[in-house]
C-alpha cells in the first residue's frame, strides 16, 4: 500500500514536474525562429516545461493533419491557418479556448474582427491569431529597377491603374519575346486570388451574400477585365511566372519581378539570401477604385488540439506567444507580419512597429480596411484549387470571361 | 554448409514410432509457423481488400466519427453505387472531383501507353548493343543505365526539375547557344506546349520516368539474351544471317516470352506512377499530368473523400487487373505455340 | 562463359573493322545522355547561387566552391544523421523480417503438404495482382485503428510477409534434396533447427538478392512513409529531400547539393551490391 501511494505521488509529481508541449507548424523560417525564441524565454520562466517543435512544408502539413487528427498523434499546439479552423473544430479535434485565456467579449475587443472571423465557429473561439494576414494592398517595389528604367518617385505610389500599368510596363524586360523581367508579377496563387476579390469589393460588389456565393456579377467581370489587361499589356508573362513556374517570392527577390504582389512576411524569408535587392526595396500601395477595400484571411495562429494531455500548459504557452502584447510584438517583428493585436498596431506599439520594420507602413494605413474573406467549408480548395487555377487558365487564354466567373460560381457553389 | 548426421542407423530402431513422431513434429512446426501467417495475412492483406471494397460504397471521412463497424454508417452514410455513378457523369458541369477523375484516367492511360512502346524501343536495341561489345567493358556501360534505377524516385524528379528548369535548366541553357537566341521553356508548366496532341509536361514525367525505368528492362533483357544458346546464333552466322536480321528474325522470336512478361510488368508499374509526379508538377499544369494514384491521394489524404478515393481505387485495380488477364492469356497461348 | 565465346566469335568473323565500333558510336553518346541528369546536379553543387540563377546557366563552374557542401552539413534544420538512421532503421528492419518469412514459408510451401495449402498457396500469388496502392486507404485507417500511425512499425509491420518473397523462396527451395531433410531428421533435429541449419545455409545467395531488393525498395519508398510518419524527426530521407527543395526552390545550388548527399553515399552501396539487385531483377522477368 505504501508502495503504491509513493509511486503515485512520484507519478503525479513527476507529470507536473516535466511536462513537453509539443508544436506543429507549418516551415516559414522567420516564422519558427521568432516562436522558437519565445519558446526558450518561456522555458526560462517556466524551467517545468518543455516546448518541442515540429515543421512540415505547407502540402506536407496539411495532408500531416488530416491523417494524424483520426489517429490522434497529432502534437498539443497547431498552427493553424484561421481560415481552417472552423473545418477542424467542427470534427471535433481542437479544442474551445479556456475563459480564463481569452473570453470572445475580450477577443472582440483586443484582436481585428478581420482576423476573429476565422478562429470563431458558431460563437465560440477555438484558437487565438497571431497576425493580420494581407496579401494585397500594397506591393513590393525594387527601386534600383525603377530609377534604371527612368521613372521617379516610385515610392509616391499611383493616383490611378493607368499610371501603374505604364510604370509596370516600362519596368519590365522582355527580349527575343521572352519575359525575362515582369513588370508586376500578382500570378502568386494568394496575390491573384486576393486581387480578384478585392477588386470585387472595391468595385462596390459582394461575393458573399445571404443568397449566396457569386462572382458572375458587373463587379466580377470589371475585376477579372482589369486583370485581363495588365497581362495583355505586358506586364506579366502568366505561363512563366506563376505559383508553379517561377513563385512570386522567388521572382522578386532573384530579379526577376520588378514589382511583386506578396505579403512583407516574405522580408524576413529572403532578406538573408538578398541582402542586396532588399536595400532597393520598398513596399508601395496600389491605387484602389472609388472604394477602398481589401479582403484579407484569418491569418496563423495557435490552437490546441481537443486530444492534447496537457492542454493547460499549451493555453498558458499560447496565451504568452500570442496574447501577451510585447511578446506578440516580438514575434511580428521576426516574422514580418502585422499584428492581429489591436493594441500593437497603433500608439507606442504600432510606432515601435514601424520603425523597426519600415516595410510595415503602407500596410498599417490598410488595415481598417481589411474584410474578413468570408466562411467557406474548405477555403483553401476555394482559393488554391478552384479560382487561382482557374483566373490563371483565363489570362493564360485558354478560357472566356464568361466561362471563367461561371465556372467559379458553379464550383465554389459545390463546396457548400 | 550445415553437417550432415553421421550416425543414421542407429535411430532405426522402430520405425512406426518414429513415423509417428515425426509427423507429430512436423505437423506442430507447419501449424506453429502457418497459423501465425494466415492471422497476418487475414489482418493486414485480406482485410483491406474486403475494406476498400466497402468503403467504396460510403461517403466515408475519417475525421468523423461513424458507425461502430470500421466507422462505416452513421456520419458516414451508405450510398450504395453512387460513387461509380457519379464516374460516368460525363458533362462539362460533373464536381470538380469527378472531372479530375476522369481526366487522371485519361492521362494514367495515356501514360502507360506511351511508357511502353518507348521502354521496349529503347531497351531492346540497347541490350543487344551491350550484349554485343566486348565482355570487359559491357559492365561498365549495364552500369550506367542501370545507376538511375537505384536512385531514389524523389531525387529523380528534382534532378530532371533542374535539367527541365525554364531559366535555369540545362536543356533551355543548351537550346539557347544552339538555337543562337535566348529560349525559355516552360516545360513542365506551361499548359499551351503541346507535341503529337501530348501536353508538354506529361512527356517531361515520361522521359524522366522512362530515364529512371529503362535500366530495369535492359538488365532482364540482357541477361535474356545470355541464356540464348550460342549454337543458333552461329548457324543463322554460317546461313549468312546480317546483324540487323539476326535480331529481327533470330533474338526477337526467342525472346518473346521474356518481353511479354516484361511488357506487362512495365504497364503494370506505369498504372502506379506517382512519386515523379507528386515531385515534378503535383498533377499540373491544368491537370495534364494529374494521374490515378495522385488523385486517389489527394482525395484520401488532403480533402477526406476517402469513400470517393476508395471507389477510384477499385479502378485502378480492375484496370491494372485487366493487363494481367491479358498477360495470362498472352503467356499460355505462348506456351501452346 | 557464352559471353567469352560470343566476343571470341565476333571478332573472328567480322572481317570489317567499323562494325565492330559500331556499338560504341550509339553507346557512348547514349550513356553520356543517361548520366547528364547526374552530371548537371553535381556540377550545380560546386557553384554559387547567384551562378546558378545566372540566364543563361554555366556550364561548368565559373568559381569552384565548396560552400554548399558546409552549409548543407552544418544546416540545423536538416539533421542529415537522423534521416540517415530513420531510413536505415525501417529498411533493414524489413530486409530482416522480409528474409525470415519468406524463406520459412517458401520452405514449407516446397517441402509440405497440409490441409490448405494449395488455395492459401494461390491467395498469396493473387495478392501480387493487387497494388498497394489499391488498399493503402485501409492500410492507413489500420494502423489509426492499431495506433501505430507515426510509429516506424506502421512501415515495418505491415509488410512483413511479402508474396513475391515466398514465391522465389519455394523455387529455390524446391531444389533442396529431400534426403537432406530426412537425413537431419533421423539424427534427431528438430524442425526448426533443419530450417535454421540446413535450409537458410541453402538458401544464401537468393536471400542476398531478395534482401538487396528489399532494401532498396524500402530505402526509396516515398507514398506510404510520406502517409504514415507524421513527425518530421521520423521521417525518411526521400520525404526530406523533397521538403527540402520545396522550402529552396530558388536555391538551386543547395537542393542539389542535399540531393547529392542523399543520394551519392546509398548509390555507392547499391553500386557495389549491383550484382545481387540485377540478379533480383532478373528473376522477376524470368520465371
Amino acid at each position: 500500500m505504501k508502495k503504491l501511494i509513493i509511486l503515485i505521488i512520484t507519478l503525479t509529481l513527476g507529470s507536473t514536474l516535466a511536462q513537453t508541449v509539443r508544436v506543429w507548424t507549418h516551415q516559414n523560417n522567420a516564422f519558427n525562429a521568432g516562436l522558437e525564441a519565445l519558446a526558450e524565454s518561456y522555458m526560462a520562466e517556466h524551467p517545468d516545461v518543455t516546448i518541442q517543435f515540429e515543421t512540415f512544408d505547407y502540402d506536407t502539413y496539411i495532408q500531416t493533419l488530416q491523417t494524424s487528427l483520426p489517429a490522434g498523434t497529432e502534437a498539443d499546439v497547431l498552427q493553424m491557418f484561421g481560415s481552417w479552423v472552423c473545418g477542424y473544430s467542427s470534427g471535433g479535434n481542437l479544442a474551445e479556448v479556456p475563459a480564463d485565456v481569452l473570453t470572445l467579449e475580450a477577443a472582440r475587443e483586443q484582436i481585428f474582427a478581420a482576423q476573429m472571423g476565422g478562429y470563431t465557429c458558431d460563437d465560440k473561439l477555438y484558437g487565438v491569431p497571431q497576425e493580420f494576414n494581407i496579401e494585397y494592398g500594397a506591393v513590393l517595389v525594387n527601386t534600383q529597377i525603377a530609377e534604371e528604367a527612368g521613372i521617379e518617385n516610385i515610392t509616391e505610389g499611383w493616383a490611378s491603374w493607368d499610371d501603374f500599368i505604364a510604370d509596370a510596363k516600362l519596368m519590365a524586360n522582355i527580349q527575343d519575346g521572352v519575359m525575362l523581367r515582369s513588370g508586376y508579377n500578382f500570378m502568386g496563387s494568394d496575390g491573384l486570388t486576393a486581387t480578384f476579390y478585392s477588386l470585387i469589393l472595391q468595385n462596390g460588389g459582394q461575393y458573399l451574400s445571404d443568397e449566396g456565393f457569386s462572382v458572375n456579377t458587373e463587379e466580377g467581370k470589371a475585376a477579372l477585365e482589369l486583370i485581363k489587361r495588365m497581362v495583355d499589356e505586358g506586364l506579366v508573362d502568366p505561363v512563366l511566372f506563376n505559383d508553379e513556374a517561377n513563385w512570386v517570392g522567388d521572382s522578386y527577390f532573384d530579379g526577376s519581378s520588378a514589382i511583386g504582389l506578396v505579403g512583407p512576411w516574405v522580408i524576413p524569408e529572403y532578406s538573408g539570401d538578398y541582402p542586396e535587392v532588399l536595400e532597393v526595396t520598398q513596399y508601395v500601395a496600389l491605387p484602389s477604385a472609388e472604394e477602398q477595400a481589401l479582403v484579407a484571411a484569418s491569418g496563423w495562429g495557435l490552437s490546441v488540439s481537443a486530444n492534447s494531455e496537457v492542454q493547460d500548459a499549451a493555453w498558458d504557452f499560447v496565451n504568452y506567444v500570442a496574447l501577451n502584447a510585447d511578446n506578440a510584438l516580438s514575434w511580428n517583428l521576426a516574422s514580418g507580419t502585422l499584428p492581429a493585436l489591436k493594441a500593437n498596431a497603433e500608439g507606442a506599439n504600432g510606432e515601435k512597429l514601424v520603425g523597426e520594420f519600415p516595410y510595415f507602413e503602407p500596410f498599417l494605413k490598410l488595415l481598417p480596411y481589411a474584410q474578413y474573406e468570408g466562411a467557406f467549408p474548405d477555403r483553401d480548395l476555394v482559393w488554391y484549387d478552384i479560382t487561382y487555377p482557374r483566373i490563371l487558365e483565363f489570362v493564360q487564354g485558354f478560357s472566356t470571361l464568361e466561362e471563367t466567373l461561371q465556372a467559379i460560381d458553379r464550383e465554389v457553389n459545390e463546396t457548400f | 554448409m550445415a553437417s550432415i548426421p553421421a550416425n543414421q542407423a542407429a535411430t532405426k530402431t522402430s520405425s512406426w514410432r518414429f513415423w509417428a513422431r515425426r509427423d507429430g513434429a512436423q505437423r506442430l512446426f507447419v501449424l506453429s509457423a502457418v497459423s501465425p501467417m494466415v492471422l497476418y495475412m487475414a489482418f493486414f492483406t485480406l482485410l483491406p481488400m474486403v475494406w476498400v471494397v466497402a468503403l467504396a460504397f460510403f461517403d466515408f471521412s475519417a475525421r468523423r466519427a461513424g458507425g461502430p463497424i470500421l466507422g462505416l454508417g452513421g456520419e458516414n452514410p451508405f450510398i450504395g453505387l453512387k460513387h461509380f455513378q457519379n464516374m460516368l457523369n460525363f458533362s462539362a458541369e460533373a464536381p470538380l472531383e469527378v472531372r479530375q477523375f476522369h481526366i487522371s484516367f485519361k492521362n494514367t492511360l495515356l501514360f502507360a501507353f506511351l511508357v511502353l512502346p518507348l521502354n521496349l524501343f529503347i531497351t531492346l536495341p540497347l541490350a543487344n548493343l551491350i550484349e554485343s561489345i566486348h565482355t570487359r567493358v559491357r559492365p561498365v556501360f549495364r552500369t550506367i543505365f542501370f545507376l538511375p534505377v537505384v536512385t531514389s524516385s524523389v531525387a529523380v524528379a528534382i534532378m530532371w526539375g533542374y535539367i527541365l528548369h525554364p531559366q535555369r535548366g540545362f536543356l533551355n541553357g543548351m537550346l539557347s547557344k544552339v538555337l543562337g537566341k535566348l529560349t525559355v521553356i516552360a516545360w513542365t508548366t506551361d499548359p499551351r506546349l503541346t507535341f503529337w496532341g501530348v501536353p508538354a509536361a506529361l512527356l517531361a514525367i515520361i522521359v524522366a520516368y522512362l530515364w529512371q525505368d529503362v535500366g530495369y528492362n535492359l538488365v532482364i533483357f540482357i541477361a535474356a539474351l545470355q541464356a540464348i544458346p550460342e549454337s543458333i546464333k552461329d548457324a543463322a552466322r554460317v546461313d549468312g544471317v546480317g546483324p540487323w536480321q539476326m535480331f529481327w528474325h533470330v533474338t526477337l522470336p526467342l525472346l518473346r516470352p521474356t518481353v511479354l512478361l516484361a511488357a506487362v510488368l512495365t504497364m503494370i508499374s506505369s498504372f502506379q506512377v506517382f512519386d515523379i509526379i507528386q515531385v515534378m508538377t503535383d498533377g499540373g499544369p491544368k491537370d495534364q499530368t494529374r494521374v490515378m494514384v495522385l488523385d486517389i491521394y489527394d482525395n484520401a489524404f488532403r480533402f477526406q473523400r476517402m469513400g470517393w478515393a476508395a471507389a477510384v481505387s477499385i479502378v485502378l485495380f480492375l484496370v491494372t487487373f485487366s493487363v494481367s488477364l491479358i498477360q495470362t492469356r498472352l503467356l499460355r497461348s505462348d506456351w501452346e505455340y | 562463359m557464352a559471353a567469352v565465346s560470343t566476343a571470341a566469335n565476333y571478332r573472328a568473323k567480322s572481317g570489317r573493322q567499323w562494325q565492330r565500333w559500331l556499338p560504341y558510336i550509339i553507346l557512348i553518346p547514349a550513356s553520356l545522355v543517361a548520366m547528364m541528369p547526374f552530371i548537371w546536379m553535381i556540377l550545380a553543387t560546386f557553384k554559387t547561387g547567384a551562378e546558378v540563377r545566372q540566364i543563361p546557366p554555366t556550364f561548368l563552374p565559373k568559381a569552384f566552391t565548396l560552400e554548399n557542401y558546409r552549409t548543407i552539413l552544418t544546416d540545423p534544420k536538416l539533421p542529415l544523421a537522423t534521416f540517415y538512421r530513420n531510413s536505415a532503421t525501417i529498411s533493414i528492419a524489413n530486409v530482416l523480417s522480409t528474409l525470415f518469412t519468406s524463406s520459412l514459408f517458401g520452405y514449407i510451401f516446397a517441402k509440405f503438404s497440409f490441409p490448405g495449402k494449395r488455395p492459401l498457396f494461390w491467395f498469396i500469388l493473387a495478392t501480387m495482382m493487387v497494388p498497394f496502392q489499391v488498399t493503402m486507404i485501409p492500410g492507413y485507417l489500420i494502423l489509426v485503428k492499431l495506433g501505430l500511425l507515426n510509429s516506424l512499425w506502421g512501415l515495418i509491420l505491415p509488410s512483413a510477409i511479402d508474396a513475391f518473397g515466398i514465391f522465389l523462396m519455394r523455387q529455390f527451395c524446391l531444389s533442396i534434396p529431400n534426403d537432406f531433410l530426412d537425413a537431419a531428421r533421423i539424427d534427431g533435429a528438430s524442425e526448426w533447427r533443419i530450417y535454421r541449419s540446413i535450409v537458410l545455409p541453402q538458401l544464401g545467395p537468393a536471400l542476398a538478392t531478395l534482401g538487396m531488393l528489399t532494401f532498396m525498395f524500402n530505402w526509396n519508398a516515398y507514398l506510404w512513409p510520406l502517409i504514415v510518419l507524421t513527425e518530421q524527426n521520423k521521417r525518411t530521407l526521400p520525404i526530406i529531400l523533397n521538403w527540402y527543395s520545396t522550402q529552396h526552390s530558388n536555391q538551386l545550388h543547395l537542393t542539389m547539393t542535399a540531393s547529392v548527399l542523399v543520394v551519392l553515399p546509398v548509390l555507392v552501396v547499391f553500386l557495389i551490391a549491383q550484382r545481387w539487385i540485377i540478379r533480383g531483377i532478373t528473376l522477376t522477368g524470368i520465371k
